[in-house]
């Protein structure tokens, strides 16, 4: 009986989905903590890698049954089971007031665990960063407390170890990139054949081989919090945050990333919790287990506690139809169609989405863009 | 793969091994530095053996150590800004035990091999002499030219000793006066006139035939003076041999195996039972001596063209004689020489290890800071010290004080403000600058606490003591100083990981406002 795990990689393959496997496969060794079986899937990944620059759909010769032989030592070393949650920080009623200026975050409470993905969107100005900045313990709280439930020390300087945070401007790196994240992992403790281990499969999880000798200044942005990414988990903190970590990256490179973060979350090696910020609320709201929306330094809402208590309908579409047509199509009793000028937001007191959907398809009315925001924040935008 | 330029393939491979196993070790780049400074050593010490260097003209070593203290300067920058790239207690890394003192150091090591390059010119010039000149040459040339110059102008020398009668007195009741005899570091001749003068002064005839003698000086004098007569317990008359030593020799024999001859050595060789000796071969082999210690550039007026004695014993012959064979030349030509090859004699190698080990424990601790530090917080360090150095001095100048110990009690005042407001960094829950710069000031000054105590200590005992001669309290003054530099260092060391590096550690780590 395969674990759960090895059959997701092999449906993987059998769906052509190749670096979407490799990525598993690669998560998956480390999560057996096994060195000679991580360094087989380094070497079988490099295979891959070096063949996908040319063709995504082309695989190396005899690839899918070495991925078959790794698959089938996972099982053997056995990988194992998702842990159960454990309880990372708790901030309770924590709020700031910047001494110069007048904003100020008011009392937000949270609670984050082992594999949890929280995160937190909201016009700019609002207070994202400074909801993160105390977090993290970069800036003094005017009031209430944060508890970092795993900390074994005491101190701001463990605090600092023990969450990473990743500033939306990445500071600058100096001197070659390997040199760096070798330096990251061995002021982590992690020293000698290990540390150059962790190095290769760091580079390789975040397909960054290429780059590897090339200096900052040689890299793009997008590049660069790839890099950044790379280097703090080879620190192995227990809590991430990130700032804005999608602003740099292109579109398949965001998603990747998102869900690279959420295996990175839960993975059985070393389960950590994930806070980012973004304006990209769609991208974050499918992967994070909780968004909260920030206003004016309020947190207006929360979607795993305010999913039981929404009222009503929302979506959007885009379409070449004329706004009389889609009012007189979906208009009616508690019905409200709203234009922004590239497309419609429709929310009913009443009629579910998949009815409205329905009554526009059935109209032949084009779509060319829809999307149930029923239980996302973007309602409050 | 070369990652740096002239780095050989072993060091890059102990920079990786450092890199991935002992990454505190490998940021402070201590072994790149004493490889650099290596191979700047070894190029420093070839051209200072090619570029031309005649060990009898007058030394130009410090314009050297000047442009190679520039270069160094310029290297300890480069260096700093290298530090900047990794730090490992700035990125919140695992510190291993004792980093404090481990990286301390470290940097130690490095600055320490940086500096060592600025002695490389004043050592080669001196091997250069040494290779060119034996210390035996030197002392047999001077009496060589001395006995000859006797010979050929016997007739033009003062050969008449001078006398004077000294009458022992008792010693004085209180005061321990300064013993020149056992000062070595004045010639002969000067420490005879130095306690001839202190015991003139204390004279209450103003008789100048005789003078009066402390009994503790009499054996002194008995050893020193050229020649004695004893009339009875209580009168002395004491004989001074005319100078015949045209060419000083003083401290020189110290080292040789030859001694320099004395001027009475001289009178009883030459003048006592003179023969006319061989005019031409004695010039000749005067000439030929001379030559040996000729330059291009001619005596160069110091005051080491002359010897010791010069000033005191100078007399018409004297002087006639060194013009006519141009002894002033030769004796600036060997002072020259001299100078060269026992510069690393005596106190001037305490001097110069004392200002080697100041230098480094000066730049170590202010690296200590810049690593530990924020770049703003330790430029403002550098700031608050200019800006409390100049309204100190307003507060002296304006409170008309002028005195070593307001200075050193105001220091200290300091240092323990900085101290008090540096350990309650261990309360605040806020990083702040100020606090940040007193703890900066605080470790700068740790190693010079134990000095300043006891430069107090002395200066409230020389006002209790109208002597400054009183053995009894100053006799161990150096030792209480050494060791005051030496318990500096210490306290320094043990406090880095016990109280210093904690308080940086909570400082940095200090969320901001």
């Amino acid at each position: 009986m395969p674990h759960p795990v090895a059959a997701e990689i092999a449906s993987c393959f059998v769906h052509q989905d190749y670096s979407l496997a490799v990525r598993r496969m690669l998560d998956s060794c480390l999560d057996t903590a096994s060195e000679p079986l991580i360094r087989e899937a380094i070497a079988w990944s490099r295979r891959y890698r070096s063949q996908e620059k040319d063709d995504k759909l082309a695989i190396p010769p005899g690839w899918l049954e070495d991925a078959d032989k790794l698959l089938q030592q996972i099982n053997d070393a056995g990988l194992p089971s998702v842990q159960e949650p454990i309880p990372l920080l708790l901030a309770e009623s924590i709020s700031k007031t910047y001494t110069k200026g007048n904003f100020s975050l008011k009392p937000i409470s949270l609670q984050m665990n082992t594999g949890d993905i929280l995160g937190v969107v909201g016009e700019n100005g609002n207070g994202k960063t400074t909801l993160l900045r105390c977090l993290a313990g970069q800036l003094a709280l005017d009031n209430g407390a944060v508890t970092y439930q795993l900390l074994q020390a005491r101190g701001f300087y463990n605090i600092k170890n023990y969450v990473a945070f990743i500033p939306q401007r990445i500071p600058r790196w100096y001197g070659l990139l390997k040199d760096n994240l070798h330096f990251a992992a061995s002021i982590a403790g992690v020293t000698g054949d290990t540390n150059r281990l962790m190095v290769d499969f760091m580079l390789e999880r975040l397909n960054l081989w290429d780059y590897v000798h090339l200096n900052w200044n040689q890299i793009s942005s997008g590049y660069r919090t790839r890099f950044e990414i790379a280097r703090i988990l080879l620190q192995k903190p227990r809590l991430l945050i990130l700032d804005e970590p999608l602003a740099n990256l292109d579109i398949n490179a965001q998603q990747t990333m998102l869900t690279d973060l959420r295996f990175i979350a839960r993975s059985a090696y070393h389960p950590m919790g994930v806070l980012l910020s973004s304006q990209q609320l769609h991208e974050v709201e499918k992967v994070a287990d909780t968004v909260l929306f920030i206003k004016q330094g309020s947190c207006l809402f929360r979607t795993k506690e305010e999913t039981q208590n929404t009222v009503g309908y929302a979506f959007e579409i885009e379409t070449t139809a004329s706004r009389e047509l889609i009012a007189q199509l979906l208009g009616g009793e508690g019905v409200q169609v709203h234009y922004n000028g590239g497309f419609y937001t429709v929310t009913s007191t009443h009629r579910p989405v998949q009815q409205m959907i329905s009554e526009l398809v059935n109209n032949q009315v084009p779509v060319t863009y829809f999307r149930d925001i029923t239980y996302s924040s973007k309602r409050f935008f | 793969m070369t990652k740096r330029p002239l780095v050989p393939p072993f060091l890059n491979k102990l920079d990786d091994y450092l890199l991935i196993h002992r990454p505190t070790t490998w940021t402070a780049r201590t072994h790149l530095v004493f490889w650099y400074s290596l191979l700047f050593a070894a190029a420093l010490t070839l051209i200072c053996f090619i570029v031309p260097n005649d060990p009898r003209e007058y030394t130009v070593v410090h314009y050297w150590v000047i442009f190679v203290s520039v270069v160094l300067f310029v290297g300890i920058i480069g260096w700093l800004i290298y530090l900047l790239r990794f730090n490992v207690f700035k990125r919140y890394g695992h510190l291993p035990a004792a980093y404090g003192t481990k990286t301390f150091f470290l940097y130690a090591a490095a600055i320490g091999s940086m500096i060592a390059c600025a002695y490389i010119p004043p050592v080669v010039e001196s091997v250069r002499a040494n290779m060119s000149y034996s210390n035996e040459e030197i002392v047999n040339d001077g009496n060589i030219i001395n006995l000859d110059l006797c010979k050929l102008e016997r007739d033009s020398l003062l050969t008449k000793w001078s006398s004077e009668t000294g009458i022992v007195r008792d010693d004085p009741s209180e005061s321990d006066a300064t013993d020149y005899y056992s000062d070595r570091t004045k010639t002969d001749y000067e420490r005879r006139q130095l306690n001839r003068a202190e015991d003139d002064t204390d004279a209450e005839s103003g008789n100048s035939s005789f003078h009066y003698i402390y009994k503790k000086r009499l054996n002194d004098r008995l050893k020193y003076e050229d020649s004695v007569i004893r009339v009875n317990d209580s009168t002395y008359v004491f004989y001074t041999c005319p100078a015949y030593d045209f060419v000083g020799a003083s401290y020189e024999d110290d080292y040789s195996r030859v001694k320099a001859l004395s001027s009475p050595a001289i009178y009883d060789r030459i003048i006592r039972h003179y023969t006319v000796p061989d005019g031409a071969a004695v010039k000749k082999e005067l000439d030929s001596i001379i030559e040996k210690y000729r330059t291009q550039t001619g005596p160069d007026w110091n005051y080491y063209s002359f010897p010791d004695d010069y000033q005191f014993r100078r007399k018409d012959y004297y002087d006639h004689i060194r013009n006519k064979y141009g002894i002033n030349e030769v004796s600036s030509s060997m002072s020259n020489i001299k100078s060269r090859k026992y510069r690393w004699k005596g106190h001037t190698i305490q001097e110069s290890l004392r200002l080697f080990y100041y230098l480094v424990l000066i730049f170590t601790i202010f690296v200590v800071v810049f690593r530990h530090s924020t770049i703003k917080t330790f430029f403002l360090s550098l700031l608050t010290m200019v800006v409390l150095s100049i309204l100190t001095a307003f507060f002296f100048a304006f409170g008309r004080i002028d005195s070593d110990r307001a200075v050193d009690l105001v220091l200290l005042f300091y240092f323990w403000l900085f101290v008090v407001l540096s350990l309650t960094i261990r309360l605040d829950r806020v990083r702040t600058a100020w606090k940040g710069i007193s703890l900066n000031l605080f470790v700068l000054g740790v190693p010079y606490i134990p000095l300043l105590c006891v430069n107090l200590y002395y200066e409230y005992k020389r006002l209790g003591y109208s002597s400054y001669k009183d053995s009894r309290v100053f006799a161990h003054e150096k030792l209480h100083y050494l060791l005051s530099e030496i318990a500096g260092f210490v306290i320094l060391v043990v406090l880095l990981d016990t109280v210093i590096l904690p308080l940086y550690r909570r400082w940095y780590a200090l969320p901001e406002q």
